[in-house]
């Protein structure tokens, strides 16, 4: 009720800037409160359009109305009856094995980077960035030549293999900096109290360092089960296909089955964002480590 | 038991000191010698790097100077690509889609690079102002923008688009007659197609783009700004600062290493999107609107496979992120150094 008598009194004492301005804060907490509900609506409503798209029955998709009379739960059943339940393994097994690899290949790099001065490290890391850099996108010709000599398209294998080598640099690099803010002091009591070496590093570093470790996982396991571009070049065959590119089988250039791809759109991003949910503050202090401190 | 107490005493000098550390810990239970451990520990790395990313960069360059198609690159008994020095590069620069494509690879990372970075310090500067819980609540919300396959992304987008039933058009119908017509030269907007044009389609990209990616330019902000004290933004309010002078002032010089590293994040993963134009603009059949990546994915993978040429592309696209890379490990490297 006092945010439409403020407007005028708010800029008046925002004139006099030195005056007593206790109103200004609540025309304040009015607007900034009316501006964080229409961005999180903003960002909702194309949420809210799949999951209501998903549940409409073929019959009322094309209507105007927008809330559906009935819901139709069938659309899910016949994702799955339709045979894409072995695509949503594919894209898990694909998610599951490069997360898999990044984990046994980041791990001890990051770890000895970390800790130890050596000749290369600098070279080694700098390394490491710029592969941080390199897109699927842009070696997508080279990858498939690859692959194709190696007699591995339409394999699971290579998607594997693509999607662990392209996220590695990020988890080497977000790992590298959680080590490095371990004091290396813990570690090395626990050694003198007669762990060992391996003691320490799995009773005591690993486990201080266990959120960055899940986060670095769990960001490679999003883009890979997100990923679109390589395993569209690198599979042929629907069934060797992820989700995300079968999906895009419905698109045809004429006509869309709307139906089936919205049902399978919800389905591929249900597991990324409850995932993602769990790390979400923590991607970003290690994406920009370094110039936030 | 001596070395292990000596190394506690250096342990300790290490925290003051750590640039100064020994290269080598004397107390090694393992058989190798202590030069080889790095090496090994590193190798595993080194093997994905070499094998998944610099031999396919190796492979564009290589075929970017032959003629290559399906009977060069399969399993057995390849038959041998002939080598035809620049051709595909005089043919990609000589080619009327050449141009086209570098301008909406540019444009379309400049703009929304732009967009994203002033909506996401925007955003980040409002959630700095809410309370914990609607912040959080925010937060969550427009985060899950980013997690969401992009695939995904470009479906819903499309459908919000969609001539017959999109919801746009839904609403545009709304505004009366005469108003429409005014602004957008249209009066009835049912069956309007957003997918036929180039200038439409790269309207929507830009905004599903954008709306997929301030969300993290939000947050990273908002992380930057909870780091700045407040005694800062009293001080500069005692002064009489209002808030444009305070940000101008205050806020951007200390948050300057943070968007640095944003802008040229940005800028890297505006240059490789690829699956939102590939879905809104119908695969390879819009020409027009190819971008770097579309045009040499065209090139590459439809029939007949012109894989030389695709990589030519690939190329010049890989050369222009190289530069931008460079920017970025120095950013990095440079604020790595003030750190310590």
């Amino acid at each position: 009720m006092t945010a439409t008598e403020t407007p005028p009194v708010a800029a008046a004492s925002r004139a006099a800037s030195a005056g007593p301005a206790r109103r200004l804060p609540r025309t304040r907490t009015v607007v900034v409160a009316a501006a964080a509900y229409l961005i999180a609506f903003l960002f909702l409503f194309p949420y809210l359009v799949m999951i209501l798209t998903a549940l409409r029955p073929q019959a009322e998709l094309r209507e105007p109305a927008y809330l559906p009379t009935d819901f139709a739960w069938e659309n899910f059943v016949n994702f799955w009856s339709g045979g894409l339940s072995g695509n949503l393994l594919i894209t898990l097994q694909v998610a599951a094995g490069s997360t898999i690899l990044v984990l046994l290949v980041a791990l001890p790099a990051a770890y000895y980077t970390a800790r130890h001065r050596f000749r290369g490290r600098t070279a080694f890391l700098i390394l490491v960035l710029v592969t941080q850099m390199f897109q699927p996108t842009a070696m997508l010709v080279g990858i498939y030549r690859e692959f194709s000599q190696l007699g591995l398209v339409d394999s699971i294998w290579s998607l594997i293999l693509v999607n662990g080598g392209f996220n590695l640099a990020f988890a080497v690099w977000i790992l590298n900096a959680y080590f490095s803010s371990i004091p290396r002091e813990l570690e090395e009591a626990a050694f003198i109290d007669g762990t060992g070496r391996f003691g320490a590093l799995f009773r005591i570093t690993l486990p201080l360092a266990a959120p960055g470790v899940v986060t670095a996982l769990i960001f490679t396991f999003i883009a890979a089960w997100n990923e679109f571009v390589v395993a569209l070049t690198l599979t042929t065959s629907p069934e060797q296909q992820p989700l995300t590119v079968r999906l895009n089988s419905f698109i045809g250039q004429y006509q869309v089955d709307w139906q089936n791809l919205f049902a399978g759109s919800v389905i591929a991003t249900v597991p990324v964002i409850i995932l993602f949910a769990l790390i979400e503050r923590k991607v970003v202090s290690g994406l920009t480590a370094g110039s936030i401190k | 038991m001596t070395t292990h107490t000596s190394t506690a005493a250096r342990g300790g000098d290490n925290s003051s000191a750590p640039a100064r550390r020994p290269r080598q810990s004397p107390h090694r239970s393992s058989g190798l010698p202590d030069w080889v451990v790095p090496y090994v520990l590193l190798l595993p790395g080194l093997l994905v790097i070499a094998a998944l990313l610099l031999y396919p960069l190796y492979q564009i360059i290589d075929m970017s100077f032959h003629k290559v198609g399906l009977a060069q690159i399969k399993a057995i008994n390849p038959r041998p690509a002939e080598f035809v020095g620049v051709d595909n590069y005089t043919h990609i620069f000589e080619s009327d889609l050449f141009w086209p494509s570098l301008r909406n690879t540019i444009l379309f990372a400049a703009v929304t690079v732009a967009l994203t970075l002033i909506l996401g310090t925007l955003v980040g500067l409002l959630l700095n102002k809410l309370g914990k819980k609607m912040s959080m609540l925010v937060i969550v919300g427009i985060m899950a923008a980013w997690a969401t396959p992009p695939t995904a992304q470009s479906v819903v987008w499309k459908w919000i688009f969609d001539s017959d039933s999109g919801v746009v058009n839904w609403s545009l119908n709304l505004v009366p007659t005469w108003l429409s017509e005014l602004v957008f030269g249209v009066s009835d907007w049912s069956g309007h197609p957003w997918f036929n044009s180039t200038i439409t389609i790269y309207f929507v990209f830009v905004l599903m783009v954008v709306w997929g990616a301030f969300p993290f330019i939000a947050v990273s902000v908002l992380a930057g700004l909870k780091s700045i004290p407040s005694e800062l933004y009293e001080a500069a309010q005692m002064d009489g600062s209002g808030p444009f002078t305070t940000f101008r002032k205050v806020t951007f010089p200390l948050l300057k290493p943070v968007f640095s590293v944003l802008m040229v994040l940005s800028i890297i993963w505006d240059f490789k999107v690829f699956t939102q134009l590939y879905l809104l603009g119908g695969g390879t059949v819009n020409r027009d609107a190819f971008n770097l990546s579309l045009w040499s994915y065209a090139e590459a993978f439809s029939n007949p496979p012109k894989m030389g040429i695709g990589a030519a592309i690939a190329v010049v696209l890989t050369a222009i992120l190289l530069v931008i890379t460079f920017v970025y490990v120095r950013q990095i490297v440079k604020t790595e150094d003030d750190i310590r």
